[in-house]
């Protein structure tokens, strides 16, 4: 019978088991001392991108439908007929999963894919989302060396929620790629947290405290106020608050605002990617049509604002593209007398446009085959040059010249 | 059997009228007209119902029916044409055939300008705060928004008071044939306080009739969702599709507030033969009744002076008790409220032009509203 060789009590097998492992624990801080560091980023030189949120809900027919009645006629006439390619027939997918809406249509531009999205608590009514996907900011970092202040969301007063929507919690990405904010509510935190600075020791620190804490339950990401803030941001709100005071009144309201902030942002902070979310067209939900038709101006004259802004900027100049999409469209129902106030999934909800101008982008194009609102985000991703791994939606081949 | 038949049938002829009439402005002034004239044949029928009870010898007088177009009394009435000239007989005919409806046309100005003076103050105040307020919500001029929301409130206030003498006043101008008795505030404040649980039923039947109306209201904005295949459809075939909606609509309108109208009637009356009985009727209001033919029962001879609000309001307090009174006092404001809220409701789901706060078919224009069509 043969027997094993042996080294004294040893078997062979276990002599090598043993010497593997010695040699693994001498060779691991030898290994540790050469571990191959991640390739460093390279900085960002492609195109600026400012992706307007055409929102909250416009028809094709006060837009784009009727171009010698649209009344956004700088968007249509200039931006689309001179300077970019027309996009008139995007729209969102009908599928009962998928509402028509600011906050999902908002996360549909960003993450380029359409998912179900529910409350975070499942509150009725809530709208307390959390990207199930990487953002387009989170993307953008992850693959450029980027500051977080240099890809800004700018969210207005009314839809708090919307704000929250600056990283997701895939792995591999969330909240160390997150993009900075600018919003009234950052900067009342701003505030807020000033005045509870400047109390410190003295009868109103309970009170400073107490309105921060309130102010900081808002965040349903981040309630406690741990992600910290950058100092470039603090130099913002510092300079803003000695333009503007710190009543919130004096600064210019609504959509207007966000432009102001835009602008400012671009002249302090140089941001790279900013999204803007107009809203206030929906404010036709109260009723009157002149809510909706003159938000619809108002936007319209933002944006050429923020066009001519990046023209007299030598940073922006010919080096920003503009891409311009609603959140959704509004209902078209002729059995109402306002057809337009709400947005409740019906066709007209789901029908949408999309314009892109700048830099590499054809101009005075028009493509006429339908897309989906969520090829946007793949699309700006080629133009920005950095890929999106987790997205649904197609790059629109007719936009990248 | 033939005459229950016949009258059913009557009855179905007028409601179809009568709902077809509430979709458009004019022939809703008309409804209106034709509902205040029905107000006095009823308000007649149980005022001599109440008094037969008491006085068992008297006898119902038949009292005119109210029509759509024709005069009340048609055939008794051209045969008294007749007989007064034969030669001008087609004149007469040609004027009783429109007869009914020009006193509803009549009837129903007067009703619609009395009510409008007396509300409209209250739903403009709702009207202008609804508008102030989100007009401010557009600007964000946050500093100035307790303005739009103080004239909500006080607007409200406004309709919570009125309401109910709205409904009471349009009852009493139909009884008395006045234009001014619709404002004789003291009066039906008095009448409404005969019987305090009364307020709660008034209320109970007013948001009761007003829910389907808020719904029916409401769902055409969600008829695209329902049917998605009707987005495709011609502005045509799209009406066709949905006119038979607006009938419904309207008959259901006319229903409702029939009933209303009807509730208030029956109000009206019982709380004025307790006011008789008591003695608490003044002598206008007796001579005013006198005059359209309602007696007035001998039961109490003396004729007093009305008494003060306060003497009222503690011979109330006295009579009723605890439970009641709280009752009334949180439960009918309650209820109004409810169907104050049901307004905003519908106005946010489907705003109307200012006609949405300005009118309210139960008080004003019996109308459906702007329409698509």
């Amino acid at each position: 019978m043969k027997t094993q060789p042996s080294l004294g009590n040893w078997s062979r097998r276990k002599f090598l088991a043993a010497s593997s492992a010695g040699l693994g624990l001498a060779w691991t801080p030898i290994l540790k001392a050469q571990e191959i560091p991640p390739p460093a980023k390279a900085g960002y030189q492609g195109p600026k991108v400012f992706l307007i949120r055409f929102g909250g809900g416009v028809r094709r027919k006060e837009t784009i439908s009727y171009p010698d009645k649209t009344f956004c006629p700088f968007l249509l006439h200039e931006m689309a007929g001179n300077h970019g390619t027309f996009l008139p027939n995007v729209s969102i997918a009908s599928s009962p999963d998928i509402i028509t809406s600011h906050g999902q249509g908002t996360l549909q531009i960003l993450t380029g894919r359409y998912d179900k999205y529910q409350d975070i608590s499942n509150k009725f009514l809530g709208e307390r989302f959390v990207p199930p996907a990487p953002t387009l900011f989170e993307y953008f970092r992850k693959n450029f060396q980027v500051e977080s202040h240099e890809s800004l969301l700018i969210n207005g007063e009314d839809r708090l929620q919307e704000e929250f929507f600056s990283f997701s919690e895939t792995p591999g990405y969330g909240v160390d790629y997150r993009c900075q904010v600018l919003s009234l509510y950052r900067f009342k935190l701003w505030l807020a947290q000033r005045d509870l600075d400047l109390a410190k020791g003295n009868t109103h620190q309970e009170n400073a405290a107490k309105k921060l804490a309130e102010l900081k339950e808002k965040n349903y990401r981040d309630p406690e106020g741990k992600l910290p803030g950058t100092q470039a941001l603090n130099s913002f709100w510092e300079s803003w608050h000695k333009e503007y005071g710190n009543t919130g009144f004096i600064n210019p309201r609504g959509d207007r605002l966000i432009t102001e902030l835009a602008i400012q942002a671009m002249n302090k902070l140089h941001p790279k990617l900013v999204m803007i979310n107009y809203n206030d067209p929906d404010y036709v939900h109260w009723g009157p049509p002149a809510f909706y038709t003159r938000a619809i101006s108002i936007i319209d004259d933002c944006v050429k604002r923020l066009w001519q802004s990046t023209q007299a900027n030598e940073e922006y100049r010919n080096q920003t593209v503009f891409a311009v999409i609603p959140d959704c469209g509004r209902d078209d129902n002729r059995a109402c007398s306002i057809p337009f106030q709400h947005h409740f999934g019906g066709k007209s909800s789901r029908e949408i446009f999309a314009i892109l101008s700048g830099p590499g982008i054809p101009k005075g194009a028009r493509i006429d085959k339908p897309y989906d609102q969520i090829d946007l985000a793949p699309t700006l991703g080629k133009l920005m040059g950095f890929p999106l791994s987790l997205v649904q939606g197609k790059t629109i081949p007719g936009v990248i010249s | 059997m033939v005459k229950f038949l016949l009258g059913i049938l009557f009855w179905v002829f007028q409601t179809l009228l009568g709902g077809f009439f509430c979709q458009f402005p004019v022939t809703a002034l008309l409804a209106a007209g034709f509902m205040g004239r029905r107000a006095h044949y009823r308000f007649g029928l149980l005022w001599h119902k109440l008094y037969a009870k008491e006085n068992p010898a008297a006898s119902i007088p038949a009292l005119p029916q109210p029509g759509w177009l024709l005069a009340s009394q048609f055939r008794m009435k051209i045969q008294a044409d007749w007989q007064k000239n034969h030669w001008r007989f087609p004149f007469f005919l040609a004027w009783r055939l429109i007869e009914g409806a020009w006193k509803n046309l009549q009837t129903g100005l007067a009703q619609i300008f009395a009510c409008f003076f007396l509300i409209a103050w209250a739903t403009l105040l709702m009207q202008l705060g609804w508008k102030f307020g989100w007009h401010n919500s557009f600007n964000k001029g946050f500093e100035d928004y307790l303005f739009g929301v103080l004239l909500s409130l006080a607007g409200i206030l406004a309709f919570l008071i009125m309401a109910p003498l709205v409904l009471l006043g349009q009852v009493h101008q139909s009884v008395q044939g006045r234009f001014a008795s619709a404002f004789d505030i003291g009066f039906l404040r008095r009448l409404l306080n005969q019987r305090p649980v009364a307020k709660i039923t008034l209320a109970l039947v007013f948001l009761s009739a007003f829910f389907p109306i808020a719904i029916l209201n409401s769902a055409p904005r969600f008829f695209e969702l329902a049917n998605p295949a009707w987005a495709e459809l011609t502005d045509q075939e799209f009406q066709k599709k949905v006119q038979p909606y607006f009938y419904i609509y309207g008959l259901v309108l006319f229903l409702a507030v029939s009933w209303v109208r009807n509730h208030a009637v029956k109000l009206y009356a019982k709380s004025l033969w307790v006011m008789v009985k008591k003695g608490d009727l003044d002598e206008k209001n007796r001579s005013l009744l006198a005059e359209q033919g309602f007696s007035i029962p001998l039961l109490k001879v003396e004729l007093i002076a009305p008494k003060s609000l306060v003497a009222i309001a503690q011979s109330v307090i006295v009579k009723t008790t605890k439970g009641t009174l709280w009752s009334i006092a949180i439960f009918s404001p309650l209820l109004w409220l409810a169907a104050i809220f049901l307004v905003y409701f519908k106005e946010f789901i489907n705003y109307h032009p200012e006609t949405g706060f300005l009118n309210h078919p139960f008080l004003l224009l019996p109308w459906i509203g702007p329409s698509p069509f």
